[in-house]
């Protein structure tokens, strides 16, 4: 699956999304509790603007009563006292039901306007019969139209019910706002039916007062049922008061008002409720009185009115600071949403997009062989930090090899598998000609000469099977057309996944190494021949010398014999001398012709086990030994290598009897040994060290190297010497005609040891097996 | 004629009864007792002597007046008097009323009796009768002087008195 969008870009827009779902959610909560909020301010101002006309019914209610009383009685006395406070009661209502219609004006409610209508048209006809009523006070009790008092109760009935109607119309709309609110209005609207239904009653029982008459028995009824109305409101709004959470906050005022109502209607309960009771005249109260005890109950109902409105603003003041808590925590929300979304965006894009961009950048960089430096990481803590640390580090070591590869004295290439040049290193400038410039991009054939470009195929097809060329000596061609020569090396180079995908190249130029070589093999050349000219003038020296000499040595012979009663005794003795010394000259010169002959002859390579190479000299050199009480030892079997056979069985013989010829004990010992690993006083290690040791007398040390030049010998203090003084030359000769070293170890006194190995430098001379 | 009247007559005292102990919650409603000389959640009617009420005033027990809750206690021993807040006098103990009213001097408590001469001699609400009409009579001083304060309302129910005692 392809990934059409940036990494930074999938982030940015996953982070961006999330943000924006978040604050969509938040903002729809915002969104819904400042709904809410708005209700619960209108429902705020609705209770205000309505509660009043609780007060209006009320106070309509107390007026309804007084006025009826009055229009029953005419005595001055009871007038004066009553009119002034049926005044007040007016005034009260008129002001509360003026103003609150007016509030109510403000609200466009279909419905609600034709209601107050209706109120004012009511309030008109009712200020009009109020006048009446106040005309007919003036008039004695017979005067009085009889059908006012009734007019006048029902009108004010009807005015109250009104006002409830204008009220239920206006709060209707603001019932579904919140469900406690709505059963605080209907315990209200319960408790103004327990207000009108008592006011009933209250007003009946002042009439019965002020007409001194006792309650006929459709009256009696009516205060029943009112009672009973007033009873069952009790009970409903006990209920509304625990469904609407009034409880506590409003129980003791509860209580309160209708132990108030219980009390005062205690007090008349017997004297007007009661079926067939007559008092005629005698009630135990004046009217005023009676009203005075009834407002006060009203009073006690208002209080409870006014607990139950201050706890319904009370429940909205929480229900607003609620809201406005979930609105700021809301607010607080999405800010901190916000926050963390630039937050997140700048950590995607300047802690990780960005240094991972400077990464990528300087690692193309590299890829393109530029020396760069990775980007600086700000916090080297953090994953990218690391990242960087350790892609530093490696590009320390691609610095470093780029720095290597620049500096080699190697021409240092890389080509694909088509040969075309991939890189091309500051050497390879040097030694071709071309720059990197000029080559890379180009075809590798044109430093190839053309008659080696099939070489060069053969390389590739080695290098396709993942086999490295090592030390190839070829030719090739420079910018100016000139030959070199130079050793290949050329690797593969492998993807990730182990393919071949091209190869790196280094030549050396080896144009002075072969110059050298040929030289080499010049002076080689020369020197061999100059050798073989020296051991052929040797050879032929000593062979020539070896003709004239014999005929000294046979004509002093001759004269010695035939001459012998002719010649002198002096003379005799010089021609024995002369005898002798040709005699020694043979033997030197014989010598000699051996030596030449062991630097003149090829070696007969073949495999020889020393062990019997001992033992044959052994054999020969018996009657020698016997004579000599000399004992050969070996105390470990010797190996069996690759020499010459004869030649080292001479080097043996002659160290052997020099080991007991240079010994004076009675009984003499040769010990015959080889050490694998041999380290020398001087601490140099040897490997494969053959020893020929003896108890002599011991040779100095100024004479070790010296011991081994020819014809020399040492001073023949015994007088048992009869050499040439060549043995030693010849081994040293054999030692180093198998590539060998040979040295000794002595003091005076302690023996000799004489050390030598057969292994050289050439694999065609001695080897152990 | 004269067993009617005197049926409705044996009523009306009846009634005076019930009115009377009716209007004793008044009374408790509109008076202040001063800070501390009551508790928060209730408040005691005494009667000193027997009970004049005939039960009318067993339904007040435990009704709320000014938040507080009414105990209504028969007492018949002068030191008993001193821990409620109404006391109401038995008529019949008008001879202990001057024991009582000096071991009450200096208490906040509101004195309340029916008989003649009650609010003359120190005590402060009497119930009287004025024609057919239950007549409540106020002793004013006595009120302030028992550091107790009576609200307009209560006023308006009452005829304000000055007792020639004090």
């Amino acid at each position: 699956m392809r990934h059409p969008l940036s990494i930074r870009a999938l982030l940015l827009l996953t982070v961006g999304v999330l943000t924006a779902l978040i604050a969509l959610l938040v903002a729809n909560e915002v969104y819904q509790q400042w709904e809410r909020l708005e209700k619960i301010h209108t429902l705020k101002t609705a209770t205000l603007v309505s509660d009043p006309l609780f007060d209006v019914m009320e106070r309509l209610s107390v007026e309804r009563d007084m006025a009826y009383s009055l229009l029953f009685n005419d005595d001055p006395a009871f007038a004066q006292t009553l009119h002034p406070r049926l005044e007040n009661s007016r005034k009260e209502a008129d002001a509360a039901l003026t103003a609150t219609l007016q509030a109510l004006s403000t609200y466009d409610f279909p419905g609600l306007k034709e209601q107050i209508q209706t109120c004012r048209t009511q309030f008109a006809a009712l200020q009009k019969t109020r006048r009446q009523i106040d005309n007919a006070l003036t008039l004695p009790l017979d005067k009085r139209n009889p059908t006012l008092p009734d007019r006048w109760f029902d009108e004010v009935t009807a005015m109250t019910l009104q006002t409830e109607n204008v009220w239920l119309e206006f709060i209707k709309h603001f019932r579904e706002v919140d469900p406690v609110v709505s059963l605080q209005m209907r315990f209200k609207y319960d408790l103004r039916a327990i207000m009108e239904n008592s006011g009933r009653e209250r007003a009946l029982i002042g009439r019965l007062i002020v007409q001194n008459a006792d309650a006929t028995p459709t009256e009696r009824a009516k205060l029943l049922r009112w009672q009973g109305a007033v009873d069952e409101a009790w009970i409903a709004a006990d209920s509304l008061a625990e469904q609407g959470k009034l409880y506590p906050a409003i129980t003791l005022a509860f209580k309160e008002a209708k132990s108030h109502y219980d009390n005062v209607y205690g007090m008349v309960q017997d004297i007007f409720y009661v079926p067939g009771t007559q008092h005629g005249a005698n009630y135990p109260f004046a009217a005023d009185f009676w009203f005075e005890l009834s407002e006060e109950t009203t009073d006690s109902f208002y209080e409870l009115k006014n607990a139950v409105i201050k706890e319904t603003h009370g429940y909205l003041d929480a229900l607003e600071a609620r809201a406005q808590r979930v609105i700021l925590w809301h607010a607080i929300l999405l800010i901190l949403t916000f926050m963390l979304c630039f937050y997140s965006f700048y950590v995607i894009t300047y802690r990780v997009i960005r240094p991972i961009n400077g990464i990528v950048a300087a690692l193309l960089a590299a890829m393109q062989g530029k020396p760069v430096s990775m980007p600086k990481i700000t916090n080297a803590e953090d994953e990218i930090g690391k990242l960087a640390q350790v892609l530093h580090a490696f590009q320390r070591n691609a610095n470093l090899l780029i720095a290597i590869v620049a500096s080699s004295d190697d021409a240092i290439i890389s080509k694909t598998m088509d040969g075309i040049i991939t890189s091309w290193n500051a050497s390879a400038e040097r030694l071709f000609g071309y720059n990197a410039a000029e080559m890379i991009g180009q075809h590798i054939n044109l430093i190839i000469p053309p008659e080696r470009r099939k070489e060069e195929q053969q390389i590739i097809a080695q290098i396709r099977q993942g086999k490295p060329v090592e030390h190839f000596e070829t030719m090739r061609m420079d910018k100016h057309g000139r030959y070199i020569h130079i050793a290949l090396t050329v690797s593969p180079i492998r993807d990730a996944t182990g393919n071949v995908i091209g190869a790196s190249k280094t030549a050396r130029d080896i144009t002075a190494r072969k110059k050298a070589e040929a030289e080499l093999i010049h002076y080689t050349h020369a020197l061999e021949r100059s050798n073989r000219e020296l051991d052929d003038f040797a050879y032929i020296a000593s062979h020539d010398l070896k003709e004239p000499l014999r005929g000294i040595h046979n004509h002093s012979r001759f004269l010695l014999e035939d001459n012998a009663d002719k010649l002198d005794a002096e003379s005799v003795k010089k021609l024995n001398r002369l005898v002798y010394l040709s005699q020694r000259m043979e033997r030197l010169v014989n010598d000699l012709l051996y030596f030449s002959r062991l630097g003149r002859q090829e070696l007969a390579i073949q495999k020889t086990d020393i062990n019997e190479v001992i033992h044959d000299i052994e054999n020969t050199l018996d009657h020698f030994l016997v004579e000599h009480k000399a004992r050969i030892s070996i105390p470990v079997p010797l190996p069996i290598i690759t020499c010459d056979k004869p030649r080292v069985t001479e080097l043996f013989r002659n160290l052997i009897t020099n080991a007991v010829k240079y010994n004076d004990r009675p009984e003499k010992t040769v010990e015959i040994g080889f050490l694998s690993t041999y380290a020398s006083p001087q601490g140099i290690p040897y490997k494969n060290v053959f020893y020929v040791k003896d108890d002599g007398k011991g040779i100095a040390r100024e004479f070790h190297e010296e011991i081994f030049r020819i014809f020399k010998r040492l001073q023949n203090s015994t007088g048992i010497e009869d050499g040439t003084g060549v043995g030693l030359t010849f081994v040293k000769k054999i030692v180093e005609r198998h590539g060998g070293k040979i040295w000794l170890e002595s003091e005076p006194g302690r023996g000799t040891t004489f050390y030598f190995t057969l292994e050289g430098s050439n694999d065609d001379t001695a080897k152990i097996i | 004629m004269l067993p009617v009247t005197a049926h409705a007559t044996e009523n009306l005292q009846l009634h005076e009864q019930q009115i009377k102990a009716g209007l004793l919650y008044n009374f408790l409603k509109y008076t202040d007792w001063p800070q501390g000389s009551v508790s928060d959640s209730s408040i005691a009617v005494c009667i000193f002597g027997n009970d004049p009420f005939e039960g009318y005033l067993q339904p007040m027990a435990g009704r709320i007046v000014n938040r507080r809750q009414i105990t209504i206690r028969i007492i018949h021993t002068i030191e008993n008097a001193g821990s409620c807040h109404l006391l109401f006098i038995n008529a019949d103990e008008k001879s202990s009323w001057p024991q009582l009213l000096e071991s009450l001097k200096g208490k906040s408590v509101l004195t309340v009796s029916d008989f003649d001469g009650f609010a003359d001699s120190g005590g402060m609400i009497e119930f009287g009768k004025k024609g057919d009409h239950i007549n409540v009579n106020l002793n004013m001083e006595a009120v302030t002087a028992a550091r107790l304060r009576v609200q307009d309302r209560l006023l308006r129910l009452v005829t304000v008195v000055h007792s020639g005692a004090n």
